[in-house]
């Protein structure tokens, strides 16, 4: 990172201290206010340009560096990502339409996302389909001007939020290869056939959804890119998604929040650190190091215009488990007391941990679970494919 | 960090790639480990028309006056090839340092250190320390118009080789001195150690007359010059650690892809195959922070307070054992055999591990940089 990078960090953390609320605790608590905290605060960084910094001038955005894009991953993540569910359109449903859609759904749906207006979710994961998502059996019918869509999706975050607009993936060929024939379909949620159920998780009531289709009419003018191209979208961006979220620099600002209580705790006993604590909180911080360097490494490919497959995948391998790392460690730090969840006033730390450890039970499995990144890695090294 | 390299170290690389691969194959690392001298004269010859000796030694020795990062490319290099060398120890823990001293014996003796004729060794670890960073008891004292030094060394680096030993000593006032003497005078004993690894390595036992000008560095200088050098040398082995790490993915993925159990190949089997992603991912962070750690160095200067260092050397201990412990299982029966080549790249990553410090030292030091 450059001297102009951190002038620019400092200028995004000045900006967070002023305008994210001191009980900020990120999305999926249950406050109804989360999700208008999270509308002010994309709609304030719209108006410094900073929400579509990485877009491309022609969409409203600035061309940023990919450093500068970032430093602004970093900040948003570190802090309970403020963004709320904005940050997918901004880090890949955006650029997937300026890649792969029409003008006139360039002009219809890019604005609103600039803006920092308008919330989607992704339609991806089905009962049967996970991290085998090609395996998928939505299916779409051509019917006149319409494709009309039946099935199930599940772990749908920000369904709820409400979401106005979806990225659905759905097969809309049938009969051919299991990676032809999949359609993505740009679908307005409040279509009538939409239904929404929420699941309740470890993490809190509003995390998780199904989606349940019925009958639901997507006009053709809302499929995206080639029907039956799908796949290709799909790759592109589950590539922009793996680098998108900067883990390492939540996992480095809870480690930090860990040092000082522990500092403080012994400072306050008139004793130091215990020698064991400290090497765990190093180990912690050296591979959270390790995390930042083979993000940067993907980062900097994906910059030179090479897609990062393996290196994206090496990237999550570290990231993942770094968090998760970092929140059981936390939760040992902090002793009988870290049972304490965030909405108990006694809660150390705010329940910091206890989100931490929490939150990130899924990290290895959302988005590609652990053994799909190693199988990723495992193809780009040449090895044989399983018979 | 510029994760991009530059033209000039991009040729750096793509030229010690080409010797390497030519000049050093796996059976002429096995000859050199049998030589007598522990290295292959030959290669060395190779290396200094090509002017790494001279690499990160001042211009105006007849050096190239590059980085630590430079340092690294080439050393990362030579662990691909588990390459046995005296280039990282010679110039990090003898050239370097002799350049910080500056005095007049030091410019006698770094032109032909850069031309690559005069080979150094640092005789520095003693049986009685713990690591690296233990003060010297070897003593260094006033006798009318000169000194003696009198004490022991051991896992001194191709001390048979070399033409000027650097010697850390202690003085009767407590203070530590660095001695350069010519490694063949009459006092200076070696005796080859058995060892794991892959370099040749020393028992130096020294009793011998020093010359005022051989004294170069005291007190606080010598120590200084001390830290500067081992960082200096934990940054190259770091770069060659890092390349035996990439050697073990590569055979790896070699073997599990051409041998067949149950008529398919093993590596088709998810239980080998995680074993190499994993690998893979180790190998590129370990990578990636050795190389930050040599780019720090060449912005700090040297100085104490980077912690960069540390978190690679920590980082890389804990995943050498990893990256190995898969490669052994991945290979294995045939990976235990002498005959195989995986052995060649075990033995020296587990020598890099217990060398330059151990994870708990670095961890401290990293802990230290938190607040701890």
């Amino acid at each position: 990172m450059s001297e102009d990078e951190e002038v620019f960090r400092r200028e995004v953390r000045a900006f967070l201290g002023e305008h994210l609320p001191a009980d900020w605790r990120g999305m999926f608590v249950d406050d109804p206010e989360v999700m208008d905290r999270t509308r002010a605060l994309c709609r304030e960084m719209a108006g410094r340009g900073w929400l579509t910094m990485s877009w491309p001038k022609e969409h409203g955005g600035s061309s940023a560096s990919v450093w500068k894009q970032t430093v602004l991953r970093e900040e948003m993540w570190a802090h309970d990502e403020p963004r709320g569910p904005q940050y997918m359109n901004l880090n890949y449903i955006g650029p997937l339409i300026m890649r792969f859609g029409s003008d006139e759904q360039k002009r219809r749906f890019l604005p609103p996302m600039a803006r920092g207006e308008v919330i989607w979710c992704q339609g991806f994961s089905e009962p049967d389909a996970g991290s085998d998502l090609a395996a998928l059996r939505t299916r779409a019918e051509r019917r006149g001007g319409c494709f009309v869509v039946n099935g199930q999706k599940i772990w749908t975050s920000y369904a709820d939020a409400p979401a106005e607009w979806c990225l659905l993936l759905a097969r809309s060929e049938p009969g051919a290869p299991k990676h032809a024939g999949i359609s993505v379909f740009l679908l307005d949620m409040s279509t009538p056939g939409v239904t929404v159920r929420p699941i309740p998780t470890m993490a809190g009531p509003h995390e998780l959804n199904e989606v349940f289709l019925d009958d639901v009419e997507i006009p053709v003018e809302c499929v995206l890119g080639e029907a039956g191209g799908g796949w290709d979208i799909v790759r592109a961006g589950l590539a922009f998604e793996r680098v998108g979220i900067a883990r390492y620099a939540r996992a480095e600002h809870v480690l930090e929040a860990l040092v000082d209580h522990v500092r403080t705790a012994a400072a306050e006993r008139g004793t130091t650190v215990d020698p064991v604590v400290a090497d765990k909180l190093a180990d912690l911080k050296v591979r959270c190091a390790a995390a930042r360097l083979v993000s940067y490494q993907a980062i900097a490919l994906q910059d030179s215009g090479v897609v990062p497959v393996a290196e994206a995948a090496v990237a999550r391998i570290h990231n993942t488990q770094v968090e998760q790392a970092v929140g059981h460690l936390g939760l040992e730090l902090l002793g009988p007391a870290a049972q304490l969840t965030h909405d108990d006033p006694g809660a150390p730390l705010g329940g910091l941990a206890w989100r931490q450890w929490v939150r990130n039970i899924p990290t290895t499995i959302a988005g590609g679970t652990l053994e799909t990144q190693k199988n990723v890695v495992a193809r780009a090294l040449g090895l044989p494919r399983p018979s | 960090m510029d994760l991009r390299p530059s033209v000039e170290q991009a040729l750096l690389v793509a030229s010690a790639e080409r010797l390497l691969r030519e000049q050093c194959p796996p059976a002429a690392v096995r000859a050199a480990e049998a030589s007598p001298e522990g290295h292959d004269r030959s290669l060395w010859a190779h290396m200094a028309a090509l002017g790494w000796p001279g690499l990160v030694l001042p211009g105006e020795v007849g050096g190239d006056d590059q980085g630590a990062l430079e340092l690294a490319l080439v050393a990362e290099q030579l662990g691909r090839t588990a390459c046995s060398s005296p280039l990282v120890p010679s110039t990090a823990s003898v050239g370097l340092p002799l350049s910080w001293c500056g005095g007049s014996l030091e410019r006698r003796l770094l032109p032909a250190m850069a031309a690559g004729t005069t080979i150094g060794a640092f005789a520095h670890l003693e049986a009685s320390g713990d690591d690296e960073w233990s003060p010297p008891t070897a003593t260094l004292e006033r006798r009318r118009h000169r000194w003696q030094l009198v004490g022991a060394k051991h896992l001194v680096p191709f001390a048979a080789v070399a033409g000027v030993l650097l010697v850390s000593t202690v003085l009767p006032d407590a203070e530590m001195a660095l001695v350069a003497v010519d490694a063949g005078r009459s006092g200076v004993t070696l005796a080859r150690q058995r060892v794991l690894g892959g370099d040749p390595l020393y028992r130096v036992a020294l009793d011998v007359a020093v010359q005022d000008d051989e004294v170069v560095a005291r007190g606080e200088a010598a120590r200084s010059v001390l830290e500067r050098s081992l960082a200096y040398a934990t940054a190259g082995s770091l770069a060659y650690a890092a390349g035996l790490a990439a050697a073990a993915v590569e055979m790896s993925v070699a073997h599990p892809t051409s041998r067949q159990r149950s008529g398919r190949p093993i590596g088709s089997f998810q239980a080998v195959a995680h074993r190499c992603a994993e690998m893979r991912a180790d190998a590129d962070a370990l990578r990636l922070l050795a190389l930050q750690a040599a780019w720090a160095l060449d912005r700090h200067q040297g100085g104490p307070d980077h912690s960069e260092l540390a978190i690679a050397k920590a980082y890389a201990n804990v995943a050498l054992r990893q990256v190995f412990a898969h490669a052994h299982q991945v290979h294995g029966a045939i990976g235990f055999s002498m005959e195989h080549d995986l052995q060649l790249f075990t033995r020296r990553a587990k020598a890099f591990e217990l060398s330059l410090g151990s994870t708990q030292l670095h961890r401290r030091r990293v802990a230290a940089r938190m607040g701890l």
